[in-house]
């Protein structure tokens, strides 16, 4: 035996040691900022931290004690990727696009959310997509906007844009709305390159027939935005409804 | 639990661990439910959590001297809400659970089984 195969021997067996005393106070450690990553309310992470500091304390063995951390560590990251996803999910859908009401929470399950939240997202994915990258629109002062039914719908509709002295003119014809009876309306926005924002055009009704041609006036301009028509409902209130028509100005249909 | 909530494999461990427990009037931390139901932490615990949430179960420190330095244990303990919903999931469920002859459960007779009354009430 060599004495080089002896010091490391000796030293091998020092660090292992070291490691095995060292596994259950990193255990704690890990356990305590596990519960503290999983729940998002401060009172039952602190809770759950003292807890899972109690359970590594009981788990028998040093090594298993840092297993048993590491487990809940997965465990913490796996939850803390999923609400870090739906919060990205909601604060898109919410503060950006603002497509997202339908149900008024408490009424619909998370993975209904999610769902609502996945298919408005591809809605309004898709209607960004269709709007060219850089400065989507003309710049004419005159222009038109194709407006078609989100997945389910038939409805159709377009909007003639024109600039005027007090603003922009917007001619929207539709066709296929359902009416929404004495109280609903359909609302005409716009939605910013990048879906950060909505502003409101206008409102209306469409009567049995399902087809009307009504002209407003916006100070919003529309260049450089699609448009989208939604539902609003007794009950939407402070929220927004079902997109039911979406488009973007097609290059080339200056008027 | 609601007909909407997830009724798991875990979760059914899990309630008839702290059935169990209740019937022998045994205290249950974190730690033991790991033990029994041979499920993991992040598994148990996010059982403990669901049912918490839902006000079937209450938690509470155990008493230890002031010197000590070691962490408290959180003990588990069911709500007559708890238990009653317990009982209903795992006669629903796992209905084999209830026939076990320490689950004597005032209240809740097992289908074709006769009355229960806890150990040591009667």
């Amino acid at each position: 035996v060599s004495l080089w195969s002896l010091i490391w021997g000796v030293c091998s067996a020092l660090a292992v040691n070291e490691c095995c005393d060292l596994s259950p106070w990193a255990a704690r450690k890990v356990a305590c900022w596990s519960a503290r990553l999983r729940y998002a309310d401060s009172d039952r992470a602190e809770t759950r931290a003292e807890e899972l500091a109690a359970v590594i304390d009981e788990r028998p063995g040093k090594l298993f004690k840092l297993i048993t951390a590491l487990c809940f560590a997965g465990g913490a990251i796996r939850v803390w990727i999923v609400r870090a996803a739906i919060r990205a999910w909601a604060a898109r859908m919410t503060a950006d696009v603002s497509l997202v009401s339908i149900t008024p929470v408490g009424q619909v399950t998370l993975r209904k959310t999610i769902a609502v939240s996945a298919l408005t997202a591809a809605t309004a994915f898709a209607v960004l997509q269709a709007m060219p990258a850089d400065t989507p629109t003309t710049s004419a002062d005159t222009f038109t906007i194709s407006l078609h039914a989100t997945p389910g719908g038939s409805a159709t509709g377009e909007a003639v844009v024109h600039h005027t002295a007090n603003g922009w003119s917007v001619q929207l014809t539709v066709h296929g709305l359902k009416s929404l009876g004495p109280d609903g309306f359909y609302e005409d926005g716009y939605i910013r390159p990048g879906g950060q924002s909505v502003i409101s055009a206008g409102t209306f009704t469409v009567g049995e027939s399902g087809s009307e041609t009504f002209i407003s006036t916006s100070a919003a301009d529309p260049r450089g935005s699609a448009m989208q028509i939604i539902s609003e409902r007794p009950g939407d209130a402070g929220q927004h409804g079902e997109v039911i028509l979406a488009g973007a100005p097609a290059l080339g249909s200056a008027i | 639990m609601t007909r909407s909530s997830r009724t798991t494999g875990p979760l059914l461990d899990v309630s008839a661990c702290l059935l169990r427990a209740h019937v022998r009037s045994e205290k249950l931390h974190g730690w033991a439910i790991m033990k029994a139901t041979k499920r993991s932490g992040p598994t148990v615990y996010g059982v403990l959590d669901r049912l918490e949430d839902r006000n079937w179960i209450t938690g509470y420190w155990e008493d230890q001297d002031p010197g000590s330095s070691k962490p408290r244990r959180r003990f588990y303990r069911l709500t007559p809400e708890g238990l009653a919903g317990i009982c209903d999931l795992l006669a629903e469920r796992r209905p084999e659970a209830l026939l076990e002859p320490t689950y004597r459960v005032p209240g809740f007779p097992v289908p074709g089984r006769r009355s229960v009354v806890p150990e040591g009430a009667g």
